[in-house]
Formats: C-alpha cells, sequence, structure tokens
C-alpha cells in the first residue's frame, strides 16, 4: 500500500467507526426523555436535564454521523442527469464540486465553529433554557468535530476522485 | 447588480445544480455562501451560518426526528410484520386480491408506526412480492401495491416530513399530525377500494387461495396471531398519537416513549437483542443525519436568499399572475407534482414551500390545510416515476424476475389514485381540518 491509500483507509476507518459508536448516541436519547416523561406525568417528579440533554444528544447525533454519511454516499442528490454521465464524467463533476463548493464551505464553517467554540470555552458559557444551566460550549465542540470528522472524509473522497480522473485508477 | 437580480440568480442556480446532481446541501450551502459574500455580508454571514446551524441543533421539535426513526426502525425489526403478514395471508388469501388487501391493511398500521419511507416498502417487497408471485398475482399489481402501500409511511403519522415542515413556517407539528391522520386513511381506503374493484373485474390479477391450502390450520389459531402482533403495536400507536392529540405530551415526548414501547413490544417478540439496537441506531443515524444535513445546507441558503429580498421577489411574481387565487394555487399544486416527479421531497420542502407559503397567506387561505394538501402533493413523490424512492427501494428487494417496468406499470394506477385523494382533500378541507379542530 502507497502512503496515499493508507492515509485514505485510516480515514475511512475513522468515519466508519465515528458512525458505529456515534449511533448509539440514539439510545440514551430515547431512554432519557422517556425517562423524564415517565417522571414528570407518573411522579410528577420532572427532571431538569433532560429538556437540554436531549437537544444535545440529537444535535450530537446529526452532526457527528455526517462522515458516516459521506462515506457510504447518504447524503441526497438528484441523479436524473447524473446517472447518464460515464463514471469518469461523473468524477469530474464530483472533483469540480469539491473544489468549488465542499471545501469552500467546510472551511469558512470550520474556522468560524472553531472560533464560535473558542468563545464559549473563554466564556464558560451555560444554557438560560432551562434552569439546569447546563454548559454549552462541549456541544459547540461537538459541532466543530463533527464538521471536522466530515471535512476528513471529503479529503479522502476527493483523493480518491483525483486518483481516478488523472490516474485511471480505483483506491 | 440589483439584490433583486441576484436573488433571482440565486434562485436559478440552485435550480441548475440540484438537477445538475451536486448533493442537495452542498448546492443550498454552497450558493448560501457565494451569494452571501456576493451580497458583501462577509464576513458576518459566516457566524450568521454558525448561528443558524447551532439554532438547529437547539431545536425543541427536530429531535423527534431520530427519536420516530428509532420507534419504527425497533418495531419493524421486531418482527411484528412478518408474523402479521402471515397471518393475514391465511385469513384473507381466499379473498379475491386478499395478499394485496392485507399488504395495503398492514402497511396503513406500520405507516402508523414509522415516519419515514423505506422500510415498509423493504419489508413488504422481502414479504409480500413473493408470496404475490408465487399466487400468480398480476405483477405490475403486487409492485404497485406494496410501493403505494409503503408511502403511507411518511403520511400517516408520526411523519418526519411535518416535523421539518411545521416548524419552517410555524405551525404547530400536533396540529399537523392530526390534520394527516384522515386524509392517510383516505388514501388507504382508495387504495383497498381499487383493489377490491379490479380484483372484482380481473380475477386473474389477484387469483383467490385455494381452500385446501388453508385446511388443517384452525381459524381460532390464525385469528390469535392477528390479536397477538396486531395488539401491541397498535397500542403503542394509540397512546402516542393520543397523547399528541389530547395535548398531554409534545411530539417529542411522545416519540421518547414511542421508542421506549417499541423496545418493550420486540422484547414481547423476543426480538429485542444486541443486533437489532444497534441495526436500529445505525439506521437512525443514518436518516438523521442525510435529512439535518439537507437542513443545514437551506438554512444557509435561505437565511441569504431572503436578505437579498428573493423570497418577496418571486411571491410577488407569483402574486401577480393574472390567473386568480385558485388558479395560483393549482399551478403550485403542479409545480410541486412535476417536481416530485424529477427530485425528492427534502430538497421541494426547502426550496419551495419557503417561497409559497407567504404566498398562502396573502390569500389568507388557511395555512394548516395548505401545509397537509402539500404533504399529500410530496407524498406522491415518493411514488411518481422516474424518480420514485419506493420504486428503487423495492427493486432493491424484488426477484430478479420482476423488471423495472412492471413496479413503475404497476405504481401508476396509485398514483391516479393519489391524485383522486388530493383532489378530495382540496375539495373538501373538513378532511383535513376537522380533526385539528377537536384538539
Amino acid at each position: 500500500m502507497t502512503g496515499v491509500q493508507k492515509f485514505i483507509s485510516k480515514i475511512d476507518s475513522i468515519s466508519e467507526w465515528s458512525g458505529r459508536i456515534f449511533s448509539w448516541i440514539s439510545l440514551p436519547l430515547v431512554v432519557f426523555m422517556a425517562y423524564d416523561v415517565i417522571m414528570r406525568y407518573l411522579f410528577q417528579a420532572p427532571t431538569k436535564w433532560a429538556y437540554e440533554m436531549t437537544w444535545m444528544l440529537y444535535g450530537a447525533l446529526f452532526m457527528l454521523g455526517g462522515a458516516y454519511g459521506l462515506k457510504y454516499k447518504l447524503h441526497v442528490r438528484v441523479d436524473i442527469i447524473y446517472t447518464r454521465w460515464s463514471a469518469r464524467t461523473k468524477a469530474i463533476f464530483d472533483l469540480l464540486t469539491y473544489l468549488l463548493i465542499f471545501f469552500p464551505v467546510f472551511y469558512i464553517l470550520i474556522t468560524h465553529s472553531l472560533i464560535y467554540a473558542y468563545y464559549s470555552w473563554e466564556l464558560w458559557e451555560v444554557s438560560y433554557i432551562s434552569y439546569w444551566q447546563p454548559p454549552v460550549y462541549p456541544i459547540k465542540t461537538v459541532m466543530c468535530i463533527g464538521l471536522i470528522l466530515f471535512a476528513l472524509q471529503g479529503i479522502a473522497e476527493f483523493i480518491r476522485l483525483a486518483t481516478f480522473v488523472f490516474k485511471g485508477e480505483k483506491i | 447588480m440589483s439584490p433583486e437580480y441576484l436573488a433571482l440568480v440565486m434562485f436559478i442556480g440552485v435550480i441548475v445544480l440540484v438537477f445538475a446532481g451536486v448533493p442537495l446541501y452542498l448546492a443550498l450551502g454552497g450558493l448560501g455562501l457565494y451569494f452571501g459574500i456576493i451580497g458583501g455580508w462577509s464576513p458576518q454571514v459566516y457566524d450568521q451560518f454558525i448561528n443558524r446551524i447551532f439554532g438547529l441543533m437547539s431545536s425543541e421539535v427536530l429531535p423527534a426526528v431520530p427519536l420516530f426513526v428509532f420507534m419504527g426502525a425497533v418495531l419493524d425489526k421486531s418482527g411484528a410484520a412478518d408474523k402479521l403478514f402471515n397471518a393475514f395471508y391465511l385469513a384473507m388469501g381466499g379473498l379475491r386480491g386478499g395478499l394485496a388487501l392485507a399488504t395495503i391493511v398492514i402497511c396503513t398500521i406500520f405507516a402508523a408506526c414509522t415516519g419515514v419511507v423505506g422500510a415498509s416498502v423493504t419489508t413488504m417487497g422481502m414479504l409480500a412480492l413473493p408470496a404475490m408471485l408465487k399466487r400468480n398475482y398480476n405483477i405490475p399489481l403486487a409492485c404497485g401495491t406494496i410501493c403505494a402501500g409503503g408511502t403511507l409511511g411518511i403520511l400517516i403519522p408520526p411523519s418526519v416530513m411535518m416535523l421539518l415542515y411545521g416548524p419552517m413556517v410555524g405551525l404547530s407539528v400536533a396540529k399537523m399530525f392530526m390534520g394527516a391522520f384522515i386524509p392517510g386513511f383516505v388514501l388507504s381506503g382508495l387504495f383497498i377500494l381499487y383493489i377490491i374493484g379490479i380484483c372484482y373485474f380481473k380475477p386473474e390479477y389477484g387469483p383467490a387461495m385455494p381452500k385446501e391450502e388453508r385446511a388443517g390450520i384452525p381459524m381460532l389459531k390464525i385469528m390469535g396471531d392477528i390479536g397477538l402482533y396486531m395488539i401491541p403495536p397498535m397500542i403503542l400507536i394509540f397512546s402516542v398519537l393520543g397523547s399528541i392529540f389530547l395535548g398531554v405530551a409534545s411530539p417529542t415526548e411522545a416519540a421518547a416513549m414511542g421508542g421506549l414501547g417499541a423496545m418493550l413490544v420486540a422484547a414481547l417478540y423476543r426480538k429485542l437483542n444486541f443486533k437489532v439496537l444497534a441495526v436500529s441506531c445505525m439506521d437512525t443515524l443514518k436518516i438523521t443525519t442525510m435529512v439535518m444535513f439537507v437542513a443545514v445546507g437551506a438554512f444557509m441558503f435561505s437565511g441569504v436568499f431572503m436578505a437579498l429580498g428573493g423570497t418577496k421577489l418571486i411571491g410577488n411574481f407569483i402574486v401577480g399572475l393574472p390567473m386568480g387565487q385558485w388558479g395560483i394555487f393549482i399551478v403550485m399544486m403542479v409545480i410541486i407534482f412535476i417536481l416530485g416527479m424529477l427530485i425528492d421531497w427534502i430538497g421541494i420542502l426547502f426550496i419551495v414551500v419557503p417561497i409559497f407559503t407567504p404566498v398562502i397567506l396573502a390569500f389568507k387561505m388557511d395555512p394548516l390545510w395548505f401545509a397537509l394538501v402539500v404533504c399529500v402533493n410530496l407524498q406522491m413523490s415518493f411514488l411518481s416515476p422516474p424518480f420514485a424512492y419506493s420504486i428503487f427501494y423495492l427493486k432493491g428487494v424484488a426477484p430478479p424476475e420482476v423488471q423495472m417496468i412492471d413496479i413503475i406499470k404497476g405504481v401508476f394506477p396509485f398514483v391516479a389514485l393519489q391524485a383522486i385523494g388530493l383532489a378530495l382533500v382540496i375539495i373538501f378541507p373538513q378532511l383535513i381540518l376537522w380533526l385539528p379542530s377537536k384538539m
């Protein structure tokens, strides 16, 4: 295996494992929220943390799942024209999409979410939606991590496309 | 260039990129980014993007998306559908078209457990399609039945479509769920009438099962199985939807209880194991991330598009069309239907609905009614070829002798039935509005 191949397969396995591990967030999401509902309606003793815990878990689930979604090409596209193209045309089209859209968008989102999270850490920011007042910096950091994982998988896909377009090899 | 022109270019741009095949989240997000810069709003617009994405993450309603997906996934893997189909197979197989009818009934029940299309189509495609082929059912009819039944999942509440639609236009998700209930059953009823009708006039389309095959299996056992595999999911459905209807629980809370209940039902059928949970969690992650990243792109797009005055521009253009309110309304429906043939519902929801809704408000039409008419229309997009998820899902699990053309042929009558259903809810708004008015 060449260095490039090793690099790509490393990223692939990061995305794979991130998806497999983070998918389990669904379970506490169900259990915590349901626990709160039961406590509230049966025992008139709602938890003070369930409301915020729910959105944080859900937010983490979808943000951290993006890279896995990219690896398995789950992100929706309309392929009525796309499917008619040859493999090479598709690859060139995708390559341009990565260069012109994916990387600029993720560059902006990652750099600015890092600033966003940084300020949150600096202030030790807490949420005032509920009286639990949980810290918000962890979930803001999760947003950065999710976007970075997503962009990493994007780099792997980009290298894969470029090798195919310029060298005709599939890796 | 004036902002209006920029908005127009942006709108045409999104249509071009989407149809060229750029993934939706990139088409929307990319245009948001570039036009934010061209509009002269960098760098503030970047922080705006992050703020809006964080807003999506900290939503009160949207956690219901993974919760309902989880509930549907666990119930699907509980094996209830398989057992129920086997029982219905024996109970209704003696009727003409009985297996097709059983398929619609089971799909309707499971549509009320799930918020997406996919699980029902693949499950029934693996169970009911081979059964119907073995009984020499007309192949297009068998395929059309499964596709049509499966698409009920997105309309009959809970529905992921409405979880995204409601917050976007400021409608209560609970009211939307209740509004969709009767239209969903109207469609299911139309499908049943059609199958009874066509099998009456053309018995060879759905031959009845010979009596000998059922001999030896007591009716009591069949009925017992139906009860065993139908009652627990039904209790679950009624408690989830009932608590939303009565206003006892928010959709998110009801969804969480639904997820817990689904695990209990699976445990009852001895299917609650590590593998079922792992696969269900994975399904939840996949669908949630797929849907939510389109929303991320759409939020980047819509912020800039609105700042450029795009929504207003197109809204004014539509209002100015010389065809009266109802003429415009019909044009909107036709546009959604045509788009539905070509692109999937998420794109239509995020691109078209924010433009149409203010127009409808200006016409003083009921926004809840309009939203559900759009949902019924969007539901058709799962079924109307050439681009229809149900067809792809079914093709993915169908035996090799079933051709794509069989499925497409089979789907046409059901698309027509859906059009009838759409006309009914337009002509009789009470079909939609009656139940929410009782909340």
